[in-house]
């Protein structure tokens, strides 16, 4: 999938902007606060319907305006031109348009326009808490299948449901909890074995990029830690079976109802539901101890790193199409053999989209093909056509930045 | 934030209350304050006396909750329809787009909601004690759930399930073929004829 056009109105700083971008690399270079991670976050809102950033929906809006809007022309591998609109008001609920038709559930996105997002804080994947990689392994089932999206967000709503219900303890029926667990149940399993079904495939991944980036950097493994499935939990492989088996699932359905039983004491004490796949931790393993733990700060970051790529591959081989990248001031962070390494896989079929306040980022990459570049001044937008030396030391003194050395 | 006003503060109070119906935003009231503003003085009493008439004749259905003028509602008071099959809806206006698509003999029931704890509706909120009290009292055989496919109306249809269990009636829930999520506003006719006609025993 590749973007063709983007028009934003009132979001964030961004009043007005109107651009048609490169489908290679999209460079957006400015100060800071300029408003070119804001258009980063335009640009991965409508992959899911949400900010990226996970911010709120109000806060996406221009101070004093009434409604912010996003409009995106996205071609396929076909070359068939998909519009996507994202309308959200100030009050009441935003409304999300695909080729001019109101969607009903923000699972209807899936498919259309899939972005792999590297940030300074996502950098700290590997560092943080293993409910963060959790919500990445989410992430990335959601965006290979609107199946399990859908499901996601119908056991947030239950267990939304069911948290509210225990808050009012003991004033609660049995007979309401059983309705609810139930419904745990019942769109909670589908998310336990399709995430066990595909971690291994995940690691693969992770683990190749790691050593690629790494060589004898160690293996990377991954870990599911689960509130529900014992670690032996097997999910037999089924040729024909394009999600999870109803005996995998009916399995997993025992081991919930059993999860979900034991911790009804403890549920009661604490106001929240204390099992389920919203309680499964995802642990990074480096030469088979935590990384979190006692790796080192670089090779957590190569960790992310690997992690995020693997995520763009494997939504490559879920869905046929490659995913954009958005990098936010990501290379900053990066050692210069990080930096190759990352560059060198990005060099693939990716479309790019690139937020930076360093000319020497640009002067990187000025030979790659298709390589379009913007100034970000103010909320405002205007491209260089001239990105010669002449013109980037003009930039570079305008900046404030001082050549890299080396 | 200040919000514009339109300079009177009598039509900014109307917008506003206006705005509170569902299904209309700011911008449709703004809207439909300055079309009446600019009716005739007879068609703006007509408006105001049929509201009026409406809150001082139509009330529910003593019997299923649904619209009626007076004790019980038209269907409730038919006796062509099937007393076999009971029909269990969330809304009274889900009984109207049912009747519209005139796939259903049967009569109804309706919930006045859904379970939802976020919304604070709990069952002793729903009309399910004389759910149960009808199913006793009226012969019975079939109880047709047509809940939206959401969250809330599968808790709904799992808690009325458990709460009739009984093995001389036959419970049964809507095909598919509803929107998941959606709900019976949204629905066409030939998809609740298929809904109907496809409807799966539960169990
Ligand atoms: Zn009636």
């Amino acid at each position: 999938m590749i973007l063709e056009r983007v028009k934003l109105t009132n979001f964030r700083n961004l009043e007005q902007i109107e651009l048609d971008v490169s489908p290679r690399i999209n460079i957006f270079l400015g100060r800071n606060g300029q408003g070119k991670t804001n258009l980063l976050e335009a640009l991965g809102y409508l992959s899911l319907g949400r900010s990226p950033r996970g911010c709120r929906d109000q806060e996406l809006i221009q101070f004093d305006e009434a409604f912010g809007r996003i409009d995106l022309v996205v071609g396929d591998r076909h070359g068939d031109a998909t519009r996507l609109e994202a309308a959200i008001p100030r009050d009441g609920k935003k409304r999300i348009r695909i080729d001019g038709q109101v969607v009903e559930r923000l699972s209807d996105l899936v498919g259309h326009w899939s972005v792999v997002r590297f940030d300074p804080d996502e950098v700290e994947l590997a560092k943080g808490s293993p409910e963060h990689r959790r919500r990445f392994l989410d992430h990335t089932l959601s965006l290979s299948s609107a199946e399990y999206f859908r499901r996601l967000l119908d056991y947030r709503r239950a267990l939304a449901q069911k948290n509210r219900l225990l808050k009012s303890w003991p004033r609660v029926s049995a007979s309401e909890l059983e309705v609810w667990n139930q419904e745990l149940v019942k769109w909670g399993c589908p998310l336990l074995v399709e995430r066990q079904s595909v971690l291994g495939r995940l690691e693969e991944l992770t683990a190749r990029i790691y050593s690629e980036m790494a060589p004898e950097g160690g293996t990377i493994e991954l870990r599911l830690r689960s509130t529900v499935l014992p670690p032996q939990f097997e999910i037999p492989a089924d040729p024909e079976a394009l999600g999870p088996t109803q005996e995998s699932l009916d399995r997993a359905g025992d081991h919930f109802r059993i999860a979900l039983e034991d911790a009804r004491m403890e549920e009661s004490r604490f106001g929240h539901c204390r099992v389920g796949p919203h309680r499964d931790r995802l642990e990074l393993l480096l030469r088979g101890r935590s990384l979190r733990r006692y790796g080192s700060q670089g090779e957590m970051r190569t960790a992310s790193i690997a992690l995020k790529l693997a995520q763009g591959e494997f939504l490559f081989e879920r869905t046929q199409s490659r995913p954009a990248v958005l990098l936010d001031d990501t290379f900053s962070e990066l050692d210069r053999e990080r930096t190759d390494a990352l560059q060198t896989w990005l060099h693939q079929e990716h479309q790019l989209f690139i937020a930076t306040a360093r000319i020497d980022d640009v002067v990187g990459m000025r030979e790659w093909p298709g390589l379009r570049v913007w100034q970000v001044e103010g909320g405002r937008l205007t491209e260089l056509d001239d990105i010669s030396d002449a013109r980037l030391e003009v930039l570079r003194e305008e900046l404030g930045q001082e050549e890299a050395r080396g | 934030m200040s919000r514009p006003t339109y300079g009177s503060h009598r039509l900014d109070r109307l917008i506003k209350l206006l705005g509170r119906l569902p299904g209309i935003g700011s911008k449709s009231a703004a809207r439909i304050a300055l079309h009446l503003l600019a009716d005739s003085d007879q068609g703006v009493q007509e408006l105001m006396g049929a509201v009026q008439d409406v809150k001082d004749h139509v009330r529910p259905c003593e019997r299923c909750g649904g619209i009626a003028e007076s004790e019980l509602c038209s269907i409730c008071e038919d006796p062509r329809r099937d007393r076999g099959e009971l029909c269990v809806v969330a809304q009274a206006t889900d009984c109207f787009n049912i009747e519209r698509a005139a796939v259903f003999q049967g009569r109804y029931h309706v919930l006045g909601g859904l379970l939802s704890p976020l919304d604070g509706i709990q069952p002793a909120d729903l009309n399910l004690g004389s759910l149960a009290h009808r199913i006793a009292s009226e012969d019975v055989e079939e109880v047709v759930i047509a809940l939206s496919a959401s969250v809330e109306g599968e808790a709904t249809a799992l808690y009325i399930q458990r709460m009739l269990d009984d093995d001389r009636l036959r419970i049964t829930r809507l095909a598919t073929g509803i929107p998941v999520g959606g709900h019976l506003d949204f629905v066409d006719d030939v998809t609740l004829e298929r809904a109907f006609s496809g409807r799966r025993p539960l169990g």
